[in-house]
């Protein structure tokens, strides 16, 4: 593999994102603002039920997380749907570089933009919530946060692979993968209250032990609603996003074959 | 016409890309998923899913906010998606037929599409117990008031789109999320600051929700808005959907200017 | 070694109600260093090959390589040497400069930043767009545009590369620049190739130094521009516009006509023909005045490819 040729594909990749979110403010609106609504919205609910502060936490970091799913879904995974529609995926395809480094320069690029909104979750929930985050381990918690990030990249990159051969369809599932993830993996309540069965089904997805875990380093009152030790569902999450990152390295290489099989690597509006 | 084939197309876009079953699975996993979340926040606070009005109020008010937020996600869409991905847009742009009646068309569709994950999750009601009491005449009503307001909210939102870069998935969901804090969907409007419920007096949603509790539940539980009654809030939904929509109008006419004068009924923003 | 060969080359393609059949034992093989047309209609299967050899899609029967790889298995040793362009190409992010478009393209080919500049500025002189570097993309016209497609491709120094209509819809001058910018890319190098598209026969013969004449994703014929033109020589070309339009049916039956079309010309027909005899102009001739048409011009004209492609298929190019 060459190294040099892919880490500059990552940049060249990334490079319009940064400069698209810095010529196009009106992300910032989109993008960060309004999302902010829809989340406080939980918030109030909570209120509206009288629920322990830190359930509002748990909503405000489920936020966080959510920014960096729907950066994976729809600045990621769904990208080469769009590549695809714009003739930009065949240029991708006949270059030399690897497609997973393509694939990382949109997540890195877009890396920008979700932190952004991230933070400004974080800054809503400390100042205008008034959540206090008493964060017990901060190595640890950066190092969940960071594993976290890979595993739900490399899920992504998986994901992705299907727009090789699929149009719509892979978009739809995309559009799937945003309000039935969010319940499975707890992103407004602790997963634990799913039940034992559910919960560990969900924790299939990177986000559920992600979350669980970097809720119970912030709100160690709330420790019971755990799942698993933090220290566990970190080497779970070090085991899935290994896994994750070589099968969708798999994926996109079977995928790529099977859409050049079927004539389906080029095809607009399928 | 226009409104016809806009309707046609809107529906085309939507379901041919799989079979009926498949397409109405779709349609309502995704508002499902919405709704047992909120059930289980609800649970992890209160221990249960039966009885209390605060799990009926927040339960139908969710379930008819996908009839919103399904519409405004879709339409969100329609711009950038006739304009980058289609770039068709500058060719239906052309035509005789009328541009507006294209979009008011393609949002009717959706609003009707969206209908159907509604019912599945009004039968699911009947499971978790909701008390309804189904006022048909009102529901009617509402339905239509509904629509109007929702596509007036649509028509500001292309409008806005005209003029802006494609950027994420999720504009048309996002912006419904001023409607989802702001119009006591699925919490009361006390428990908002004093501005926002000020605020929120302003929006027609706000009635809308209001009538569609009383015409599902058969009265209204939330403490500002039972200081209305049906006919005042009824009222209040009508003068406030035609000045919003008065509004949305008037903006998508701004915007649809600007974007002739500035060139940007072709331009390709995606990056 | 030859730098593109295939060898009985298939490509179905095949949905619920029917399959197509793009390509059929198609061989063929270019040299090094040759500007290799191919000529066809809309439908043809050129750009189906073309999708074949630069790894994108892949046969259904048959082999393909380029510079000795097979486009199979081969692909990440043929991706570094080849380049592409589409014509009416719409590739690019439309809020990024000429520039950074270029330079983020250059990336996926693992330049450096400064050789990717050098090679950047060096076309953009050549193709006469030097002072649209910083401007937007989407703010170029078709002709820009494709001036733009047409360095990204060649900014990456390839060996071989791979042209699918690359004049489509530009203007005369656009396409005249483009065309000697090639030729003189061929000239530079010796090992440089390309693998031309067209359906412009004017095109294909001024460019290429062989043409492999397709159709319905068969090769009908494959030679240099004048021994294709030799195929007709013995048979004669013919221009006649008849005045009020009659109609040709009776052509068909007629002896001695190898193949003909006729375009509509606001009350008037134009015919093109090709017959195998001088004999036959005067059959077509009295045909003409007794179905009541009058003769407005006549010429015989010297074989075009056209001609070659009316004679071998029985229709016309465009």
């Amino acid at each position: 593999m060459n190294v040099m040729l892919n880490l500059r594909a990552v940049k060249g990749r990334a490079y319009p994102r940064v400069i698209g979110a810095l010529r196009e403010p009106s992300w910032a609106f989109w993008d960060t603002f309004l999302p902010i609504l829809s989340m406080a919205a939980y918030v109030y609910v909570y209120k509206s039920l009288n629920a322990p502060k830190e359930f509002e936490g748990f909503v405000i970091l489920g936020g966080v997380m959510t920014t960096y799913w729907l950066n994976v879904l729809w600045g990621m995974a769904s990208q080469l749907y769009w590549e695809k529609e714009t003739a930009n995926l065949q240029l991708y395809l006949a270059a030399p570089m690897s497609k997973m480094s393509i694939l990382a320069g949109m997540a890195l690029g877009g890396m920008f933009a979700t932190t952004v909104r991230g933070v400004s979750i974080i800054l809503v929930g400390v100042f205008v919530f008034q959540v206090d985050f008493v964060i017990t381990n901060f190595w640890l918690l950066i190092a969940i946060f960071g594993i976290t990030l890979v595993a739900l990249y490399g899920m992504g990159m998986l994901f992705a692979s299907l727009f090789l051969i699929w149009g719509r369809e892979a978009w739809h599932i995309n559009m799937l993968l945003e309000e039935p993830v969010y319940f499975l993996s707890g992103y407004s309540f602790p997963v634990k209250a799913l039940g034992l069965s559910l919960s560990v089904a969900a924790s299939f997805i990177p986000f559920t032990l992600g979350l669980d875990a970097m809720r119970q380093l912030t709100f160690p009152s709330m420790a019971e609603w755990g799942l698993l030790s933090p220290y566990l569902e970190l080497a779970i999450l070090v085991i899935m996003g290994t896994f994750l990152v070589l099968l969708a390295r798999y994926a996109l290489h079977y995928m790529e074959n099977l859409g050049k099989e079927r004539g389906t690597l080029t095809m607009r509006w399928q | 016409m226009s409104l016809k084939y806009s309707m046609w197309l809107e529906y085309q876009i939507e379901a041919n890309w799989t079979s009926p079953v498949i397409f109405i699975l779709y349609n309502t996993l995704k508002p499902v998923g919405a709704s047992f979340l909120l059930l289980a926040m609800y649970y992890v606070v209160t221990g249960g899913f039966l009885g209390g009005d605060a799990l009926y109020y927040l339960y139908i008010g969710n379930a008819f906010y996908m009839l919103l937020s399904q519409t405004l996600f879709s339409v969100g869409w329609i711009i950038h998606d006739d304009r980058e991905h289609y770039q068709t847009l500058k060719y239906l742009y052309i035509a005789p037929m009328s541009y507006f009646l294209y979009l008011m068309g393609r949002s009717a569709m959706r609003f009707v599409l969206s209908i159907l994950p509604l019912a599945v999750l009004i039968i699911i009601g009947i499971f978790l117990g909701v008390p309804y009491n189904v006022n048909v005449l009102l529901l009617a009503i509402t339905f239509v008031l509904g629509w109007v307001f929702i596509v007036s909210a649509g028509l500001l939102l292309c409008g806005v789109n005209m003029l802006t870069a494609r950027h994420g998935g999720s504009v048309g969901q996002a912006f419904a999320g001023i409607f989802y804090l702001l119009s006591g969907v699925i919490f009361p409007l006390a428990v908002l600051p004093g501005w926002a419920v000020k605020a929120s007096l302003w929006l027609p949603s706000t009635y809308w929700f209001s009538l569609v509790r009383r015409s599902v539940l058969g009265g209204e539980v939330d403490s500002i808005m039972s200081g209305f009654t049906t006919t005042e809030a009824a009222e209040m939904l009508v003068v406030l959907s035609a000045v919003f929509f008065f509004i949305s109008f008037s903006a998508y006419r701004l915007a649809d200017y600007l974007a002739r004068k500035k060139g940007m009924l072709d331009m390709t923003t995606t990056y | 070694m030859d730098a593109i060969t295939c060898e009985n080359l298939g490509r179905l393609f095949k949905s619920k109600k029917r399959t197509v059949e793009a390509l059929a034992n198609v061989t063929i093989s270019v040299k090094k260093g040759e500007l290799f047309g191919l000529l066809g209609p809309n439908g043809a299967g050129k750009t189906t090959l073309i999708k074949v050899f630069t790894t994108l899609l892949l046969p259904t029967s048959g082999t393909a390589h380029v510079y000795g790889y097979d486009v199979t298995k081969d692909e990440k040793k043929i991706r570094p040497i080849i380049n592409m362009v589409s014509g009416g190409e719409y590739s690019g992010y439309g809020l990024l400069t000429v520039k950074e478009n270029l330079w983020m393209f250059s990336q996926f080919y693992g330049i450096p930043g400064k050789e990717a500049d050098r090679r950047i500025t060096t076309l953009l002189n050549r193709l006469n767009i030097a002072h649209m570097e910083k401007r937007k993309l989407r703010t170029l016209s078709t002709g820009e545009r494709q001036r733009v497609n047409i360095i990204r491709a060649f900014m990456t120094e390839p060996k071989v590369v791979f042209l699918d209509e690359p004049t489509l819809g530009l203007d005369v001058e656009t396409a005249r620049l483009i065309r000697i910018f090639i030729r003189e890319w061929l000239e530079h190098d010796p090992d440089h190739t390309v693998l031309l598209t067209t359906h412009y026969m004017m095109e294909a013969d001024e460019l290429c130094d062989r043409i492999a004449i397709i159709h319905q994703g068969k090769i009908v014929a494959l030679d240099t521009p004048q021994a294709l033109k030799n195929m007709v020589t013995k048979e004669i070309s013919l221009k006649v516009d008849v005045y009020p339009e009659i109609g040709l049916d009776w052509l068909h039956s007629l002896d001695g006509i190898i193949g003909f079309k006729s375009k509509e010309m606001g009350g008037k027909v134009r015919v093109r023909a090709v017959v195998d005899g001088e004999q036959v102009v005067g059959d077509v001739l009295a045909g003409i005045n007794e179905r009541g048409g009058k003769i407005q011009y006549l010429q015989k004209e010297e074989p075009t490819l056209e001609d070659v492609f009316l004679k071998l298929t029985g229709r016309g190019l465009e």
